[in-house]
């Protein structure tokens, strides 16, 4: 490994930093302005005071609504526009994934162009032609490579940039939602390099809207609204916060929507159909508290007993009840060339709302172990009324209520 | 230390891209980089050699005037090409200096290598063509690229400061084609200094474009040493708009970054 720095000064050390944009109606506005010193633009505050370091080996995830200042932070972090006031000491090489494809030219083959981008993100022509074919391996281009960048698609052109961007080995990588790159499966591979990078001791700064893949990726988290950071600790925590404050911005809008449909694992053994049932028969709108079956249809290809999960998610995204059958103390078993049903019978005992259900094959008791299918949002149903009682807040706990003379007995025991 | 090497290391990039990688598509792939030097040369040298046989003064040497021509024009042609080209170098990069943090005072230094690759090139042929006609090339040569540097920083610090401009205004490229035109022709490229009434004559010792294009031709034409009086005044106008582009850009980098 190159380039990385010893003893434990901080990677990253960001400290009051501020940074405002005059956001002008028309560009002429600005040389008027300049000329007759007469103010015509409105001053927009992007970060107010932000402090914070990343040491090294840390992983800092970045939450906040959108225009919440994520992209203006990394921006700054990285050197491409300037603070107003507040100091940012860099340790060495920084390298942004926001600089994906970078230079990329259309005309020259894939080949060049990794060469002319490695170079503009910092590599020497060493590490370049050490890494070469390592990056061509990742980008998975095969022949394509020598064909040139303007016939590829926007994924082959993504998926070469993180390849060269990821194999710069830099002291601290800056990720701005970069993984939306290409199909899950791709994905999966960029997230699992990040990991790797961040146990052999890299630093990352993670700008992400997908709460759980920072919470998956990150050590800390960093909660931005409006321009301030009003929060700094445990993801699980910030995370917390950030479903408070978009709660908090607009209840009838969902604003961090799980992406419909996305399925991604090394489908040796995979789920074909989920289906939500109650008494009469499927459906998708049920009542709070009504008692339903969640069907799932797997095949495999191979003989094996794996962890079958589904996770109940909210409409801002926010996991309200998952479980596995690891989680059970069962197993379920599969069997080569045939196809299974495995049912989990359960209360809906949520509040009325939309909902949508995540299900995943895997071993142990997290989906990050050897993912066999994991299909976000695989099916949705709304909860409209209550068959039961009815209650407020989330979820529904059983409660029994009774009434007696006094609270002397129970006092009694607190001494 | 890091930063000086990452900066080279862009400016490099960026002139290698320029001078090659922009003919990789071509059959004749950078070869263009000669032929089209070697056409203007020939062009110019036939057309006013032969064709026009315009004289100069009372010499009678077909030569003289070509000579002359084409000494005056590459120089303006560097000088214009510099300008127009670094006048809008932020604009044609915003897509890197979007996404990477580039020097913006070094970073257009990659034009300068670029014009500076053509200029060689274009002088070699015409040194080539002087010995073919065996026109006398003299010692005072080996002043010329001290003249093309001079002139170069002046054409830097310039075009540097309107660059910055063209990011919030950007109607001074067109402005800038314009005033280059008039100044070509305001320059004693084509014609001689000498044909100038009195009072445009005076103007022109203040221009620091005539400062280069007279001590060219004094090179190159009657093989004389360039004047040390306006090899001075060059080198300070150089420093002069040297200095002034890095004082704009220090005020207005940050601007001009939220701008890009």
């Amino acid at each position: 490994m190159t380039g990385r720095v010893l003893g434990d000064a901080p990677i990253l050390k960001v400290e009051n930093l501020c940074k405002q944009f005059k956001i002008y109606k028309k560009a002429s506005d600005r040389l008027i302005e300049g000329l007759s010193k007469k103010k015509r633009h409105r001053v927009h505050v992007a970060l107010d005071d932000i402090s914070f370091t990343l040491k090294q080996g840390e992983a800092i995830g970045v939450l906040g609504t959108n225009g919440a200042g994520k992209s203006t932070l990394l921006k700054l972090v990285s050197g491409v526009i300037l603070p107003d006031s507040g100091t940012i000491e860099r340790q060495g090489r920084i390298a942004g994934l926001l600089e994906l494809g970078t230079g990329f030219d259309g005309k020259l083959s894939g080949r060049d162009n990794i060469a002319v981008n490695a170079r503009l993100i910092g590599m020497t022509s060493a590490e370049i032609e050490e890494r070469f074919d390592a990056i061509v391996a990742f980008s998975e281009l095969g022949e394509f490579i020598d064909a040139p960048v303007r016939t590829y698609s926007s994924g082959m052109v993504m998926r070469l940039g993180f390849a060269v961007a990821i194999h710069a080995d830099p002291i601290c990588f800056i990720v701005d939602e970069a993984l939306s790159v290409g199909d899950a499966r791709f994905q999966q591979k960029c997230l699992k390099r990040i990991r790797e990078f961040r146990d052999r001791g890299g630093s990352i700064l993670y700008v992400s809207h997908d709460i759980n893949s920072v919470k998956l990726l990150c050590d800390r988290a960093l909660l931005l609204s409006n321009g301030k950071l009003v929060f700094d600790g445990a993801p699980e925590a910030a995370a917390q916060n950030y479903y408070r404050l978009i709660a908090g911005i607009g209840d009838d809008e969902p604003r961090a929507q799980v992406e419909e449909g996305a399925s991604y694992g090394a489908m040796g053994t995979h789920i074909t159909q989920v289906l939500l049932s109650n008494q009469f028969g499927p459906g998708e709108r049920f009542a709070s508290g009504e008692q339903i079956t969640i069907d799932l249809e797997c095949e495999s290809h191979h003989d094996v007993n794996l962890s079958v999960g589904i996770l109940i998610r909210d409409r801002f995204g926010q996991d309200v009840f998952g479980t596995n059958t690891a989680l059970l103390q069962q197993e379920a078993s599969f069997t080569r060339g045939d196809s299974v049903r495995c049912r989990f019978s359960l209360p809906l005992n949520f509040a009325p709302g939309k909902y949508t259900v995540t299900v995943a094959l895997h071993t142990d008791d997290t989906h990050v172990h050897n993912c066999q299918h994991w299909w976000d949002a695989a099916a949705s149903f709304e909860l409209v009324g209550f068959s039961a009682e009815p209650f407020s807040g989330l979820c529904y706990v059983p409660v029994e209520f009774e009434q007696s003379g006094g609270m002397r007995d129970l006092l009694q025991f607190k001494r | 230390m890091n930063a000086f090497r990452t900066n080279l290391g862009h400016v490099l990039l960026l002139s290698r891209q320029d001078l090659v990688d922009r003919h990789r598509e071509n059959a004749l792939g950078a070869a263009w980089l000669l032929i089209q030097p070697l056409t203007f040369v020939v062009l110019f040298s036939t057309v006013f050699s032969h064709f026009m046989r315009a004289r100069l003064g009372a010499d009678t040497d077909p030569y003289l005037y070509t000579v002359y021509l084409i000494g005056g024009l590459l120089t303006w042609n560097l000088f214009a090409n510099l300008l127009s080209r670094l006048a809008s170098v932020y604009s044609a990069k915003s897509h890197l200096i979007r996404k990477i943090s580039v020097d913006l005072w070094t970073m257009p230094l990659h034009i300068v290598i670029a014009e500076w690759v053509v200029y060689g090139i274009t002088m070699a042929f015409f040194a080539a063509f002087l010995l073919l006609i065996g026109f006398h090339i003299g010692v005072w040569w080996l002043m010329l690229p001290v003249v093309a540097l001079l002139l170069s920083g002046f054409a830097y610090g310039l075009g540097i400061m309107l660059g910055t401009l063209d990011v919030f205004v950007p109607d001074i490229k067109n402005v800038l084609s314009i005033v280059l035109q008039f100044g070509f022709w305001l320059t004693p490229v084509v014609y001689l200094a000498t044909i100038l009434p009195p009072w445009a004559a005076r103007g022109l010792h203040f221009s620091p474009i005539f400062w280069a294009v007279d001590a060219v031709h004094g090179i190159v034409v009657w093989n004389t040493a360039p004047p040390l009086k306006e090899l001075a005044a060059l080198a300070g106008a150089a420093l002069l708009s040297l200095l002034a582009s890095r004082a704009m850009l220090a005020r207005l980098q940050s601007e001009m970054r939220d701008m890009l």
